[in-house]
């Protein structure tokens, strides 16, 4: 999507706030799996992803287009929700989804939360050189576990980490060499 | 960038990241979110009826002024069989806002069976414009159903 598209989609979502779902389903992906990367659990994935959505839906009208895609400020808010997450321990997100009218459910057609969450965890399984460098980010401070897995696993040049992070490049690139480094010593 | 741990470095560029796709999760939420915007609209247009007809009843009695639809129900509603006015009455000021309750408590609560544990999880999220709009409706149409209850009492 070009920027005009979307700052375009950004403003029929302020008419129009169903068109959200066009944005939701554009992103989706991408911050399940940012969120999926940085903690590797399924249902605390779940719960924060709701409610970098359910943020992202309330706070749209707010957002002023100023070059920054969405996607960035998601991550932005994905960001914030995990830090939430590891200073209360226990992350209480604020979002409880809604009950879904059955008809809506056959529609869908998909698989139980049960069956996802199985089948992430055989996608899991499959991938053992990932969880367990993900095991030992996890063990490093905040800011080097976001911009290392948003360099490493989310592919994201410096200057899109700086733009997420609304830091200097020369700060990114510090962070992530203080990051591997620290890493190092872990591995 | 710093050059002292390349073989790390070349290790996480390697490293094979799963890519996930939970799309059960992704049509729960897009519903959700969504639905919950709707059924707050929904439920102002429900309570905006009940609400213009206490504002007609409340005008005659302050004020003696009388604005429809309150005054066509005070002209045409002699006019109609007893079963139609009590229809009326009750689906305007008591059904509506209970609908409105209704469609807002779904809106707020989320249910999740655990087979495994046999729990019933029942979580409510603290969404504010859907909490007024039922506190609103329920005094609403307890309001009515006390009032309705009162007459049937005071009237045999």
């Amino acid at each position: 999507m070009t920027p005009e598209e979307e700052e375009y989609l950004i403003g029929l979502i302020k008419i129009e706030s169903s068109e959200f779902g066009v944005l939701f389903d554009l992103h989706y992906h991408a911050i399940f799996n940012y969120v999926f990367h940085r903690l590797g659990d399924y249902e605390l994935s779940r719960d924060i992803v709701s409610e970098v959505f359910l943020k992202a839906f309330i706070n749209i009208r707010s957002f002023k287009y100023k070059g920054i895609p969405v996607l960035f400020w998601l991550y932005r808010i994905a960001n914030n929700e995990i830090q939430q997450h590891f200073r209360k321990k226990k992350y209480l997100p604020s979002y409880f989804g809604a009950a879904i009218n059955p008809t809506d459910w056959c529609a869908l057609n998909m698989q139980s939360d049960e069956e996802e969450k199985n089948q992430l965890e055989k996608e899991l399984q499959q991938h053992e050189n990932f969880v367990l460098m993900q095991q030992k980010i996890k063990l490093l401070p905040l800011n080097y576990q976001e911009v290392i897995v948003l360099r490493y696993f989310e592919q994201k040049t410096i200057k899109e980490i700086a733009l997420i992070k609304n830091k200097k490049e020369g700060t990114v690139k510090s962070l992530l060499s203080r990051g591997i480094e620290k890493l190092k010593t872990l591995v | 960038m710093n050059n002292k741990s390349p073989g790390l470095k070349q290790h996480l560029e390697n490293i094979d990241v799963p890519e996930v796709k939970p799309l059960h999760h992704q049509q729960q939420l897009k519903l959700t979110i969504l639905n919950a915007k709707k059924s707050a609209t929904i439920s102002l247009w429900l309570l905006v009826v009940p609400f213009i007809v206490l504002f007609g009843g409340l005008m005659q009695s302050a004020f003696h002024v009388m604005l429809p639809p309150w005054s066509w129900l005070v002209k045409y509603s002699p006019l109609m069989p007893l079963w139609l006015r009590l229809a009326i009455f009750v689906s305007v000021v008591i059904v509506l806002p209970l609908i409105a309750v209704f469609i807002n408590v779904l809106g707020i609560l989320w249910f999740k069976y655990d087979k495994a544990e046999h729990v019933l999880q029942i979580a409510v999220r603290m969404h504010k414009t859907n909490i007024i709009i039922i506190t609103i409706a329920g005094i609403l149409a307890l309001l009515f159903i006390g009032h309705t209850i009162t007459e049937w009492i005071t009237n045999g």
